[in-house]
């Protein structure tokens, strides 16, 4: 199936529309009326609203500008999804703000591997060795990609099989931020048991 | 008969997916859809997208309603005055505690950004309250195990 992001320009208008969200529920979770907003940028606030509802050529300048309006900070992000095609589509920001959250908010590539369980995945879910587990709470929200399409299933178990399958397609990072909520959390998200 | 149609190229996300409701005259917003210009079709799409993947959005683009009306659910252009109306839904209470789907069935062209509850009592509840709406939503999201037969 083909996305309706297939072609570049949608891509564009999907990831300026993204940012422009981001940037709309953050004036609203602070109940920042527009017209203060526009003021910070220097711009109308009519010409704010175009922006939300239209974003059109934001040049990464703009970006940062915007984003720093509300005293937070931008990152362009290059990520491999498994999906070449794109028949799923880009991700949303708001997911890698999250997950960046969840690990603890690190500033640097070395405090995340030093963070424990992030080594975990092999060791914990053990590639190679039969293991089963049994779902016992929802994941968090953070958890949202293949891990979480996978793995969670109310009610039910997950075959071993497809555990080692789901491990080795999914990126490292997602399996260790779902090692380091099994490690960290006083609930753990599945109980496992070495077969 | 009732249809339920999804979003088209677009992918439902592990707890959330939007559709429309078609087989009816009075339900418009599948047919409305079809013939947004190239531009107002990416507005939508977009909206919806960032509402099956995060559960949220501006509440520019899409907001649900206070009680009782909190199981009905609306996307909006605002500049152009486009509304699509709704209601939410579990179609998988058994099987899938937390999946909410959006039911689109009506559209309206507004001028003003205030809200007519009439059409969220004429044009939606029906269709919320009606077995038949229910059956064609549950031929694509059957209350039973998935395909891994998990």
């Amino acid at each position: 199936m083909t996305h309706w992001t297939a072609n570049i320009d949608d891509f564009v208008y999907f990831v300026q529309s993204d940012f422009m969200a981001q940037i709309a529920l953050c004036l609203e979770a602070e109940s920042t009326p527009r017209k203060d907003y526009a003021h910070r940028l220097g711009i109308t606030p009519s010409r704010v609203s175009q922006l939300l509802n239209d974003p059109n050529n934001l040049t990464v300048r703009n970006i940062v500008k915007f984003a720093r309006g509300i005293g937070k900070k931008v990152a362009i992000v290059v990520y491999d999804d498994l999906d070449q095609a794109n028949n799923k589509g880009p991700l949303n920001g708001e997911i890698f703000d999250r997950c960046w959250q969840a690990v603890g908010q690190p500033r640097d590539v070395f405090s995340i591997e030093t963070r424990p369980g992030f080594a975990a995945p092999t060791s914990i879910f053990g590639i190679g060795e039969s293991v089963a587990f049994t779902i016992t709470a929802a994941p968090p929200a953070f958890v949202t990609s293949r891990v979480t399409q996978e793995f969670y299933r109310p009610k039910s178990r997950v075959q071993p099989s497809m555990v080692h399958k789901v491990i080795a397609e999914t990126p490292m990072d997602l399996v260790a931020a779902a090692a380091y909520e099994l490690h960290n959390t006083g609930t753990p998200l599945w109980q496992m048991k070495k077969q | 008969m009732l249809t339920f149609r999804l979003v088209p190229e677009m992918q439902p996300s592990t707890a959330r997916a939007v559709g429309f409701l078609e087989g009816h005259n009075d339900l418009d917003a599948g047919a409305v859809f079809e013939g947004l210009s190239a531009r107002d079709r990416k507005h939508f799409l977009f909206s919806v997208n960032l509402w099956v993947n995060t559960g949220r959005g501006p509440h520019e683009r899409m907001h649900g309603f206070e009680k009782p009306y909190n199981d009905y659910w609306a996307f909006k252009n605002v500049p152009r005055g486009q509304r699509f109306y709704g209601y939410l839904m579990n179609p998988k209470p058994i099987w899938d505690e937390r999946l909410r789907i959006c039911v689109l069935t009506s559209y309206e062209q507004k001028k003003k950004d205030e809200m007519d509850y009439g059409i969220l009592d004429n044009r939606v509840r029906p269709w919320k309250d009606s077995p038949n709406a229910a059956t064609a939503v549950a031929y694509v999201f059957p209350d039973e195990e998935d395909e891994e037969g998990q």
